[in-house]
């Protein structure tokens, strides 16, 4: 069970580790599609560039990003005593 | 009233037992391979495949009975994160996207995309800011969870009422496509069909409530796995020797037809031919805040064994339906591919054997005024371009049924997963009223399994006699979510300051703006579309909220407590540890 001391700090640590979590993968979301018309005039393994990074790219990277969040967060829990039990 | 054990115990047989399951399904699908080839005529061909999922879902929702209120509610918190992971996918897709998907990548080529990337932005967005949080506080519901973060009885009321408009809209979705794709399996006359549907979906519920749900959703989203991939796997394996389509691009470059046709449609590649950049963003953030706000995923997530659980559950998630995306774009190139290099240049009255059997089945359209045909004079049911693919493909009959099974079952576990969303909102948060964990567990039972009846026959009614396009009413689910229930759950968490009548003024705010967009845009034609109103809807409800937040008194020192311990893993669930507390306060009473 967390210290009642620990909270704020776990609490500061969390929204640090959410924000690192959020915001690349945000950013990339919602600046991509403006690219990807220039982008789709190359092409990587056959596929147009813009059409290939927003189709097959924003898949693996949401998956990279939740699973490092999870296990981010969860280190971060235990760093702090905020774990769960068992 | 019973609280669940504080021991989750996962059976550690689950993988033998779905591994039984997959191996009866392809059991199934063999079987009628091998006896299409025997020449088994093709209503038995359909019967067998329809027969034989029900069957199967049938024998697992029994399998999975319960009688245990924690059981009925959230699947007594027992179901791993993988299986959980597996019920978000089919969940979020459902039959209407899984129908829809290929054709619209067909159509649309790469405007399309802002549907898969909103929806996989909401999922990222759902399992940072969201879900382990509602995991956490272990309400079942929305309005469960609203009604103990901010301590208000009312508010768990109102909520309950919002939530129900886009659940209603995707049931709904979700029913017409089983309808749809039931009538491609069976001969039955529509009604009789609903009435057919809605037996499954009542045995599914009443048995065993979340539970027999959860376990079944887990079979129907491999059922939609196998029957979605395989098939689309065949032509290209058979005919390009491209052993995983997800990962290509077609057999040659994605370019419109040659120069001697008319330009029929645009190139698949070609970007935001059919929408905006602009729009192509904002409508990412609209369906990603419909995603992140989807009550049913909500209730999907209450039946994890913890938060941790939680979080990988989100991920497994993520990886399936990234799947399942990409086998959707790689469905629409290939079908282009296969029309144009089948079709288009050809004259009218040499067209292969295969287009008369997709215009027989009223799944195509082939304008054949022209003396050669072009792209554009063939045309394809959008909902219908998977097993479309299939018939040019000139696979077995018995896959092109599986594809449909597919969609099927898809659609079943999506509309019963909303199904049970909307009976528990209204047995527990309307009818058993905001004291409901006080009520005793065996009038808790009978009101839950009436709610599960009366709301599956409602809804069948409702989608059979509803007109319109189930993907446009998904997609005012989705936005109606976004701007009503996401806004609020995100400032729930994040921002100790906000208060119950804060919550209340967001809901009420959000949804008004969203209405009266959808509205404006799609009937009076001006504003934005009506997808797109969580646009707005979004920002009205979070600036409510904050405002309306400002000007009340702040949250007490009980519900400050509670948002701390709810930012934290470790510990109770908040849920369980309340209703302790209000059992003992009133045993208490009774004593004294």
């Amino acid at each position: 069970m967390i210290e009642r001391k620990e909270r704020r700090p776990y609490w500061r640590h969390t929204k640090w580790q959410m924000v690192a979590s959020l915001l690349p993968f945000l950013l990339v979301v919602l600046v991509l599609p403006f690219y990807a018309d220039q982008l789709n005039s190359t092409r990587v393994l056959g596929f147009p560039w813009g059409y290939f990074l927003l189709a097959h790219g924003v898949g693996v990277l949401a998956l990279i990003t939740v699973a490092s969040f999870a296990n981010r967060q969860d280190v971060i829990d235990r760093w702090h005593g905020a774990h769960e039990d068992g | 009233m019973s609280l669940t054990p504080s021991r989750h115990l996962v059976n550690p047989l689950l993988g033998v037992y779905f591994g039984i399951f997959a191996s009866l399904l392809i059991g199934i699908v063999l079987m009628a391979l091998m006896l299409e080839q025997l020449g088994l005529e093709d209503h038995l061909l359909r019967g067998l495949i329809s027969g034989g999922l029900v069957a199967l879902l049938a024998g697992l929702a029994l399998a999975t009975r319960s009688n245990a209120i924690f059981e009925l509610l959230y699947a007594g918190r027992r179901v791993p994160a993988v299986f959980t992971g597996l019920t978000l996918a089919v969940t979020l897709l459902g039959g209407t996207m899984v129908a829809a998907l290929p054709g619209l990548f067909y159509l649309m080529g790469f405007d399309a995309l802002f549907l898969t990337v909103g929806m996989t932005t909401g999922l990222v967005v759902f399992a940072i800011l969201i879900a382990p949080y509602i995991r956490k506080s272990g309400a079942y519901s929305v309005p469960a969870y609203l009604g103990l973060r901010f301590a208000s009885p009312m508010l768990r009321v109102v909520a309950a009422a919002i939530a129900s408009v886009p659940l209603l809209l995707l049931i709904v979705a979700e029913l017409k496509v089983a309808l749809m794709a039931g009538s491609w399996l069976t001969e039955l006359s529509p009604l009789v069909l609903t009435i057919a549907l809605s037996l499954v979906l009542v045995l599914v519920l009443v048995s065993g409530g979340m539970r027999s749900l959860s376990w079944t959703s887990a079979a129907q989203a491999i059922v939609m796995l196998l029957a979605v991939l395989i098939p689309a796997k065949i032509n290209p394996v058979v005919n390009r020797q491209l052993p995983a389509p997800q990962l290509s691009n077609g057999p040659t470059p994605l370019t419109a037809p040659p120069c001697e046709f008319p330009p029929a449609t645009r190139r698949f590649a070609t970007a935001f031919s059919n929408i905006g950049q602009g729009a192509f963003v904002l409508s990412i953030l609209a369906v990603m805040a419909g995603v992140a706000g989807q009550p049913t995923l909500i209730s999907r997530i209450a039946a994890t064994p913890g938060v941790y659980a939680t979080r990988k559950s989100v991920a497994w998630a993520i990886c399936m339906i990234g799947l399942v995306f990409l086998t959707m774009s790689a469905a629409g190139v290939f079908l282009r591919e296969t029309i144009m290099s089948d079709i288009a240049g050809l004259p009218a009255g040499q067209l292969p054997s295969w287009v008369a059997s997709l215009v027989s089945r009223e799944w195509a359209s082939v304008d054949t005024g022209t003396a050669r045909l072009a792209l554009s004079s063939f045309a394809i049911r959008r909902d219908a371009a998977l097993p479309v693919l299939a018939v040019a493909n000139e696979v077995p009959t018995a896959l092109v049924y599986t594809i449909i099974m597919g969609v099927l079952a898809a659609a079943l576990a999506a509309a019963a997963t909303g199904l049970a969303t909307l009976g528990t909102i209204l047995s527990e948060d309307v009818v058993n009223g905001p004291q409901s964990e006080l009520v005793v567990d065996g009038v808790r039972r009978t009101v839950l399994r009436l709610a599960f009846v009366a709301l599956t026959f409602f809804a069948g009614w409702m989608a059979l006699v509803t007109p319109g396009d189930p993907l446009e009413f998904l997609l005012w689910s989705l936005t109606l979510s976004g701007s009503t229930i996401f806004p609020v759950l995100l400032l729930s968490i994040w921002w100790k300051r906000c208060n119950g009548w804060g919550a209340m003024l967001g809901l009420l705010a959000g949804f008004a703006v969203a209405l009266v967009s959808i509205l404006s845009g799609e009937f009076a034609g001006f504003g934005l579309a009506g997808p797109m109103a969580a646009v707005v809807g979004a920002p009205a409800a979070l600036i409510a909220m904050g405002v309306g937040s400002l000007l009340t008194p702040p949250p007490g020192r009980h519900v400050l407590e509670l948002v701390r311990d709810l930012r934290v893993p470790g510990g109770d669930t908040l849920y369980d540890r309340e209703v302790r507390q209000v059992l003992v306060e009133r045993r208490r009473q009774m004593g004294g």
